[in-house]
This record gives C-alpha cells, sequence and structure tokens, in this order.
C-alpha cells in the first residue's frame, strides 16, 4: 500500500470521529429536559436582550422545522465556524472568544509542551547513554521527583515565591494591562515576561515523564545488535548516538507528543487558574461558571478536532519516522 | 614461520553478574592464518560468540576481558585506544551477526548502512560511498536498485547478503561470522555459504566461522576449534579432526550428527547438558557427560596438548586426560 493511501485512510478515519463528536454535540442539549436557551433566558431576569434569546436557541440549533433541518443547519455553521453568541462575553460570538483564548493557549502551553518534550527527550537520551554515571544516577529521579507533586501546588508555591515574595514575576494575566496590544517591543517583552513562570511551571511538572520514558525506550535500543554494529563499523560516536539509537528510541514519544499537542488546546487548566492566564482553559472555567452553553460546547468542540488533527498529524510524522508504517505486514 | 593474521593468546572473560563473576571464555588461545578458514564450534554457553565480540571489542558491560591478549598483524587490539580501535575495527575486521534481521536499523535505508562506514573511515564521499554500497550489493548477488530499500522490505536471505555487503566493503582482512545462516533455511544457507566462498577467493580474506552446526563445519572449515564450559577442547586441521577425533566429546559431536554419504550408522547424542558456569564441575570440565571418565578426569583439569612430537604449523590439540594415558 502506498503512503499516499495510508494517509488518506487514516484522515477518512478521523473524519468520521469527527462527525460523530459534531452529531453528539448536536444531541446532547436536545436530551436534556426542558429548553437551555429559555432556562437561561430566565436566569438572566431581563439582563439578557430578546435577539439573545434567538441566537441561543440558534447556536443550540433550536430553530423552527423537524429535527434533521436543524441538525443540517446546525453542520452549516460550525462548517462556516459559527457557534452563536457567548453568554458569559456577551455580545461576542463564541468564535471570536475562543480564538482570542487559542492564540494565548497555543502561545504558553504549545511552547511549554515543545520545550518539554525536547528537554526530556534529550536528556532522557543522555541518560540511557551514559548509564551507570552521575548523569543518569541524578536526573531521571530528581526530575519524576519534581512531577511527582500535585501540580497546583508547584504552581501556587512557583507564583508565591517568585511573584509574591521575590517579585521578580507577574502575579496575573498575559501581559501589562496598560499596554496595547501591538507588535511593538513593550507589549512583546511583557507576553514573554507572563508566559515565563507558567510555561516553567508546566514544564518542570512534565519533563520528568518525556525524560524516563526516553531513557526506557532507549536503553532498549542500546542493547540491539544495530547499535553493537554500528559501534563495531568504527562509526563516530555521535552518529551512532543520533543516527542509531536516538533516531530509533524516538517513535513511542513521538506518538506521546502528538497526544500531547493535541490537548494543548483544551488548555492547561490549572495553569491558566493559577496564573489567571486568559487561554482556553480559563476560558473553559468561566464557561462553566456562568453556565455559557454555546462557549462549552464550541470549547469542546475545539477540544476534539484538535485531538483528532493532532493524532492526524502524528500519524503522517510516523510515515516519515518509521518507513515500516503503512506497509503490508509480514512484507 | 609467517606471522598468523590474528592471534588470540589466554583470552579471559568474566561476566561480573550480581552472584559472582562467571568465566565465559577461559584461557581460549588460537590463531588465524591468511586466507584461512577457522571454525568456532560448541553448544550453546560454551563462549564461541563471546570469544568474537571481544576480539572486535564490543562486549557490553557485564561481560569484560580480564586477560589475555588479541594481536592482529602484530597489534594488540586490547591496549589500543578507542580512536586507534575505531580505524581497525571495519576496515581490518568486520563480523556478520546472526539475526541481520535486528543487526540492520529498522528506519534507515540499506544503502546508508553500507556508505556510512566508507564515509567513516575516511575513504570516499557520499556519493562515492553509495556507489560503492551498490557495487557491494551486486558482489553479494542483490540487485543494485535495493540500495533506498528498508531492511522490512527484504526477505531474511536478503538482509543476510546485505550484513555480508556492510561486513566486506571496506575489504577487510578477517572476516568473523557468527552463525550466519542459522536463521536461514537450508537452500538459502547453501546459497549463502557458497557465495562466501566465492568472495573468499576473490577478495582474499581469511574467515572465522562460528556455529553449532558442525557438519556445516566440516564441508566448510580448513580448520576447528571445539569449545566446551569456556575451554578449547580439540583443535586440528577439520579433515583431521573428522578422521581422528581425540576428545571424547568431539567424538560425541561427530556421532549426533548424520552423514550424508557412506554407510549408515547409528546416531548418538551425548547424554546430560552443557555446564552451567556458575557451578562448574572440578577437574575436566566435561568429566559428568563424559563416557570415558577416569579418577584423574575428576580432580585435575586436562591441558591443551599437541598430538605427536614433531612440531608442525597446524598442530592437533586436544585437552584430555586419555591422551596421555594411552601413549
Amino acid at each position: 500500500m502506498s503512503a499516499w493511501r495510508y494517509a488518506l485512510r487514516r484522515l477518512g478515519f478521523y473524519l468520521i470521529a469527527a462527525w460523530a463528536a459534531l452529531t453528539l454535540n448536536f444531541f446532547i442539549p436536545r436530551m436534556m429536559p426542558g429548553d437551555p436557551a429559555t432556562s437561561m433566558f430566565a436566569r438572566f431576569k431581563g439582563k439578557l436582550q430578546p435577539e439573545a434569546l434567538d441566537a441561543l436557541r440558534e447556536a443550540f440549533g433550536l430553530v423552527e422545522g423537524p429535527l434533521w433541518e436543524q441538525y443540517l443547519m446546525y453542520l452549516k455553521h460550525v462548517a462556516q465556524g459559527e457557534f452563536g453568541i457567548s453568554v458569559a462575553y456577551f455580545p461576542a460570538p463564541v468564535e471570536s472568544v475562543i480564538l482570542t483564548g487559542m492564540g494565548w493557549t497555543l502561545l504558553l502551553a504549545g511552547m511549554a509542551v515543545v520545550i518539554s518534550f525536547t528537554l526530556g527527550t534529550v536528556l532522557g537520551a543522555l541518560a540511557a547513554w551514559k548509564r551507570r554515571t552521575w548523569i543518569d544516577g541524578i536526573l531521571p529521579p530528581a526530575f519524576v521527583l519534581l512531577g511527582a507533586f500535585p501540580y497546583f501546588w508547584l504552581a501556587m508555591v512557583a507564583l508565591y515565591v517568585f511573584g509574591f515574595v521575590l517579585g521578580v514575576a507577574p502575579l496575573r494575566h498575559a501581559y501589562d494591562d496598560t499596554l496595547d496590544p501591538g507588535f511593538t517591543w513593550a507589549f512583546i517583552s511583557s507576553v514573554v515576561q507572563h508566559a515565563i513562570l507558567p510555561a516553567l511551571t508546566i514544564v518542570a511538572a512534565t519533563v520528568g515523564g518525556w525524560l524516563l520514558s526516553m531513557r526506557n525506550t532507549m536503553i532498549g535500543v542500546l542493547g540491539e545488535d544495530y547499535v553493537t554494529v554500528a559501534q563495531a563499523k568504527g562509526l563516530s560516536r555521535a552518529r551512532v548516538f543520533f543516527r542509531y539509537a536516538v533516531r530509533n528510541a524516538l517513535l513511542p514519544n513521538v506518538t506521546g507528543f502528538g497526544m500531547a499537542l493535541g490537548f494543548v488546546i483544551s488548555g492547561s487548566l490549572l495553569t491558566e487558574i493559577v496564573f489567571s492566564y486568559p487561554g482556553q482553559g480559563y476560558l473553559l472555567i468561566q464557561a462553566v461558571r456562568t453556565q455559557d452553553y454555546p462557549l462549552m460546547q464550541g470549547l469542546f468542540l475545539m477540544i476534539t478536532l484538535a485531538v483528532l488533527a493532532a493524532n492526524w498529524f502524528v500519524d503522517l510524522a510516523y510515515m516519515w519516522l518509521d518507513p515500516r508504517t503503512g506497509s503490508e505486514v509480514g512484507a | 614461520m609467517v606471522e598468523p593474521l590474528l592471534e588470540v593468546e589466554n583470552l579471559r572473560v568474566e561476566f561480573f553478574t550480581p552472584s559472582g563473576p562467571l568465566c565465559a571464555v577461559d584461557d581460549v588461545s588460537f590463531t588465524i592464518g591468511r586466507g584461512e578458514i577457522v571454525g568456532l564450534a560448541g553448544e550453546s554457553g560454551s563462549g564461541k560468540s563471546t570469544i568474537a565480540q571481544a576480539i572486535l571489542r564490543i562486549l557490553q558491560p557485564p561481560a569484560i576481558i580480564t586477560g589475555g591478549a588479541v594481536r592482529f598483524e602484530g597489534e594488540d587490539l586490547l591496549g589500543m585506544s578507542s580512536a586507534e580501535l575505531d580505524r581497525v575495527r571495519w576496515s581490518q575486521l568486520a563480523l556478520v551477526f546472526q539475526s541481520a534481521m535486528n543487526a540492520l536499523s529498522p528506519v534507515m535505508r540499506i544503502g546508508e548502512q553500507i556508505a556510512d562506514v566508507v564515509v567513516a573511515h575516511g575513504q570516499g564521499t557520499w556519493a562515492e560511498a553509495l556507489e560503492r554500497a551498490a557495487d557491494m550489493l551486486t558482489l553479494v548477488g542483490i540487485d543494485r536498485d535495493r540500495l533506498r530499500s528498508y531492511p522490512h522490505e527484504l526477505s531474511g536471505g536478503m538482509r543476510q547478503r546485505v550484513m555480508i555487503a556492510v561486513a566486506l566493503v571496506l575489504k577487510p582482512k578477517l572476516l568473523m561470522m557468527d552463525e550466519p545462516t542459522t536463521a536461514l533455511d537450508v537452500v538459502v544457507q547453501k546459497e549463502i555459504l557458497a557465495q562466501i566462498r566465492e568472495l573468499k577467493d576473490e577478495l582474499g580474506f581469511s574467515v572465522l566461522f562460528i556455529t553449532h552446526d558442525l557438519p556445516l563445519m566440516l564441508e566448510l572449515t580448513d580448520r576447528l576449534a571445539i569449545l566446551y564450559g569456556g575451554r578449547l577442547a580439540e583443535m586440528a586441521p577439520t579433515s583431521e579432526l573428522i578422521a581422528d577425533a581425540q576428545h571424547p566429546y568431539t567424538r560425541g559431536l561427530l556421532a549426533s550428527s548424520p552423514a550424508l554419504f557412506g554407510p549408515r550408522s547409528e546416531l548418538s547424542g551425548i547424554a546430560g547438558s552443557p555446564p552451567n558456569l556458575g557451578s562448574l564441575p572440578s577437574g575436566c570440565r566435561f568429566h559428568p557427560r563424559c563416557g570415558e571418565v577416569i579418577d584423574r578426569c575428576r580432580d585435575e583439569s586436562p591441558e591443551l596438548l599437541a598430538l605427536g612430537t614433531a612440531p608442525r604449523v597446524s598442530p592437533h590439540l586436544a585437552a584430555c586426560h586419555l591422551l596421555g594415558a594411552a601413549s
């Protein structure tokens, strides 16, 4: 089977999964007793405009007509990227609220995951290569210990020490409120300053997992005959390490990386709460607190799609990393 | 006398296990001459693979060389720095592993795995190296288009041929083969052995052939060493060993494999199982399984002695008390 056919087959599979998620997202509100839009309208006791009720109804797909017509209308809206009006951020449309949150989340959690993965993988490979030396004796236990602390505790301690006591890091938000967002030095440096501490806490909490899994795979690979052959061939240490050992040991970690990237979109919930960082996780909490159903629905859908998309990218990356993928078994 | 290509002298390899050191190779000495095919035969655990890996110094801990010398063209391999070792490895001595599936990296094209040796030893650019890799593939009977194949796209026999191409690309003087055909079916095995003999005549390297398959050895080798429990039991020119085996273990091995030609004979095995390195028997290591055991065997380890009195280039050596008793 050709690589392209494999990629398309996987894409087909994920499209079906996405369709299933969309459909569930449509039917779940309809299985709830009553009309969520009306009950929500009532809860706001006249603080909502009548147009908002219509928008809410439409957001839930509660338009007039038979169910299949509502369903088609819903699919059409989703395809156009319209998820209705947010209650919590009224009258902003859900899609623009999510887009803003997604930007911050991608910046913070995305970078943190990439850094953590890279650092953990490199250190794990080194620890395995330098087995029975101090590097392997200290690094894995130290990082695993760090990762074993409850994350919110780690984050709050970091915020307390660096933000409150030492005052070297900002306490909240993604940038200084007095600055206008724009492509200016002041704004960008403020964004970086605000991101460093939360990003570091994510890295500190997750790097141990990457390190340990890479180290263990790497130890297995180092025992393989092809690594011994590579050494016997008189190749340089660097080539044996990177091209033969790391290249093969990387494969399982890449799967984990793809999964982690998918879940980045859901935001690092605890990080964003502790640091009041305006990303997806923060939005999700706001949505739950204010019973902002359109926003919740939009967020859940984004998270589902992001996980599916990340999985597909992992499949594609695997095709490139592991030539055995997509070929007939037993060829 | 002409200097041999490889001299192994009193080689000793120990495995440092949690329950104490185990001696896997004990005081083994042999030589390989230029253009010679020497066989190393023995049961599992007799130390035959360990010897090959010790010669290339690719033993992984807990296995450690604790004594002896390995000289290649007079140069001491065991005393070399790792940079010197990298230079000699593969350009002078190469090793073909038992399982070619595991000996090739699954995520690299075979062309790269042949060519990187050439580049690492400074014998050409990548383009030149790949050209040489293609020539090597042709030499071992694989289409040169296969350069871009991955190991999983080849059959077991083809992979073993690729490994032979990897081993021979720098035209080493000594090719060591550790059970190279064990995982292959008999037809492919025959083809590959015929090919090795052909390549040997063409390129003129020496071979150290390791296997437990005695009939195969008898067909292929010039001289044969029989290992038992990490020690040499007997070593002689192959034809002499077949005709006049001295050690009871060697005779047992010969009697346990059928002859394809000649009169039918009753097959017999050797009773018991190979010795456990952790609890080796006293005296001669073979004595608990030996049918001709005498009292001396239980207390005293026999020395490896040459048969006959006239000095020879390739003497017939055996380690058995019965030799002394008979003469």
